[in-house]
C-alpha cells in the first residue's frame, strides 16, 4: 500500500504472533502486509463504532424511558385513560 | 439475532426499561437500526406532550429532557407511504374493529374512539414491517396475531407480501 494523499506512513508496535499471521495472508493473497493489517483495522474499528453507536443508542432509550411513571409510560405508549364518571346515588 | 426488525411502539420502551432488554437492544444495535414506524415516532411524541401537559410544575423539565433523549434518527423511522397506506387499508378492511376490549380499570378506561384509533396505528404498525419485508417485535400478542392470521388467510389480498412475521419481545431477552 503506497504513501498517497490519503494514506500516511506511520509505527505500530504489535504482538510478534500478530504480524506474523498478517505476513502470512498476506503472502498467501500475493498483496503487501500493509493491506492486511489495515483491512483487519477497518473491520474491528468499524465494528468498535457501531458498538459505540449502540451505546450511545441504548443510554438516550434508557433516559428517555426509565424514570416514567406508569401513567406516564401508557402515555407515551399511545394509550390515553380517561377518568371515569362517578355515578351519584338519589 | 436474526434482523432487522420493526419495534412496535410499547416493545421499544419494554425493551428500554428492562435490564435483559437493554442488554439485547445493545447487541441487536450494533447490528442493525432499530427501525419504528413513523406512527410510533406520533405516538411516542403525543404521549410525551400530554405526560407535560399534565405534569406538576416540578416535573415538566425532567420529562422534556426524557423527551428529548427519544432518538428520532430518521434513518430508523420507517414512513407511511403509498404501499404501507394500501396495505393498512386491507388490513382495516379485514378487521375493522380491535380484537382486544379498550383498557378497563376501576378509576380509569379507555373510550371507544380511543381504542379504535390506537388499533389502527397498530394496523399501520403492521403495515409497515409487512411492506418493508421486516418481523415486528412486539409485546401485545392478541392484536399483532390476529393481523398475522390476516395476512396468513388472505395472502391473494397481499400481493406477494407473504405472511406478518412476528417476534415477542418478551422471548428474545
Amino acid at each position: 500500500m503506497a504513501v498517497s494523499p490519503t494514506n500516511r506512513r506511520t509505527t505500530l508496535t504489535l504482538p510478534a504472533s500478530t504480524l506474523d499471521t498478517a505476513k502470512r495472508l498476506a503472502s498467501k493473497r500475493k498483496v503487501h502486509v500493509s493491506v492486511v493489517v489495515n483491512e483487519a483495522l477497518e473491520e474491528g474499528l468499524r465494528q468498535k463504532l457501531a458498538l459505540e453507536r449502540a451505546e450511545n443508542f441504548v443510554q438516550r432509550m434508557s433516559q428517555a424511558f426509565a424514570a416514567l411513571t406508569e401513567d406516564e409510560l401508557l402515555l407515551v405508549n399511545g394509550i390515553h385513560l380517561t377518568e371515569k364518571k362517578v355515578r351519584r346515588g338519589r | 439475532m436474526n434482523g432487522p426488525f420493526v419495534f412496535d411502539t410499547s416493545a421499544e420502551s419494554w425493551l428500554s426499561r428492562e435490564q435483559a432488554g437493554r442488554r439485547w437492544l445493545l447487541q441487536y444495535a450494533s447490528r442493525h437500526l432499530v427501525y419504528v414506524s413513523a406512527v410510533t415516532v406520533m405516538e411516542r411524541l403525543t404521549g410525551f406532550g400530554m405526560a407535560i401537559a399534565q405534569a406538576p410544575p416540578d416535573r415538566v423539565g425532567l420529562l422534556t429532557v426524557m423527551r428529548d433523549a427519544y432518538d428520532q434518527n430518521p434513518n430508523r423511522v420507517l414512513p407511511v407511504h403509498q404501499g404501507v397506506a394500501w396495505a393498512a387499508a386491507e388490513l382495516m378492511l379485514l378487521l375493522p374493529m380491535p380484537p382486544s376490549p379498550a383498557i378497563n380499570s376501576h378509576r380509569r378506561m379507555e373510550s371507544r374512539s380511543t381504542r379504535v384509533a390506537r388499533w389502527r396505528f397498530d394496523i399501520i404498525i403492521a403495515a409497515t414491517a409487512l411492506v418493508w419485508g421486516m418481523p415486528l417485535v412486539h409485546e401485545n400478542a392478541r392484536d399483532f396475531e390476529s393481523i398475522r392470521e390476516a395476512t396468513a388467510r388472505h395472502a391473494d389480498r397481499f400481493r406477494g407480501l407473504g405472511e406478518l412475521a412476528l417476534v415477542r419481545c418478551s422471548s428474545v431477552v
